[in-house]
């Protein structure tokens, strides 16, 4: 899911054969990529969605960080003051730091994997501000 | 899939938007099969007047969902 300026776009995938979708609501829309891939959200944004689709460009920072929390976590965000308002930090956040990592994994164990941090990518621990993360 | 949406047996992220304010992924199948997840979920639902066959319910439905 990313979303901008108030636009939500969703990927769905898993076994979606047979499942009919609910007619979307105003502005919105959906479009089956595949047996198992749905695209929704803001009409706009779907349609920007499969122009990057057909046209691929090159990989973004962003696109990097969410490939690699996808393959580790099984829930995450990032971003700016978004995941910051969520996480009730975004007044909190000291200066430098405007970007927010929040991943969870309940794989083995339940990991929480917190960063704020004054960029936007944050491949190793060792190259975040702050960094905190803790397993039960 | 279409070859596009998939490298290396994941989701191919460019799809999603490049400058995007926050960018989010759930994984409904782990979650349904972590027991510790089943139980706060339960228990939040509980408390919000759920009943627990409901929630049940949703758990079957999101279970094919990545």
């Amino acid at each position: 899911m990313s979303v901008s300026r108030g636009r939500v776009l969703v990927m769905i995938t898993g076994r979606l054969a047979g499942s009919t979708p609910p007619p979307p609501e105003a502005g919105m829309k959906y479009h089956i990529l595949s047996g198992d891939a749905v695209l929704l959200g803001h009409a706009e944004a779907v349609d920007e969605a499969l122009r990057r689709i057909a046209f691929p460009a090159h990989d973004t920072e962003q696109t990097l960080l969410a490939a690699r929390l996808a393959a580790q976590y099984d829930f995450w965000a990032c971003g700016g003051p978004g995941p910051a308002a969520m996480t009730g930090t975004q007044r909190a956040l000291p200066p430098g730091i405007n970007h927010i990592q929040l991943a969870v994994s309940l794989r083995d164990s339940f990991t929480v994997d917190y960063r704020p941090q004054g960029q936007l990518a944050c491949h190793r621990a060792e190259d975040c501000c702050h960094a905190g993360a803790g397993t039960v | 899939m279409a070859p596009a949406l998939q490298k290396l047996g994941q989701i191919d992220w460019r799809f999603a938007m490049p400058f995007a304010d926050l960018t989010a992924g759930i994984n409904f199948e782990t979650i349904q099969n972590s027991s510790l997840a089943r139980a706060l979920v339960m228990q939040l639902a509980v408390c919000q007047g759920l009943a627990e066959t409901d929630v049940q319910k949703l758990f079957g439905a999101l279970g094919d969902i990545d």
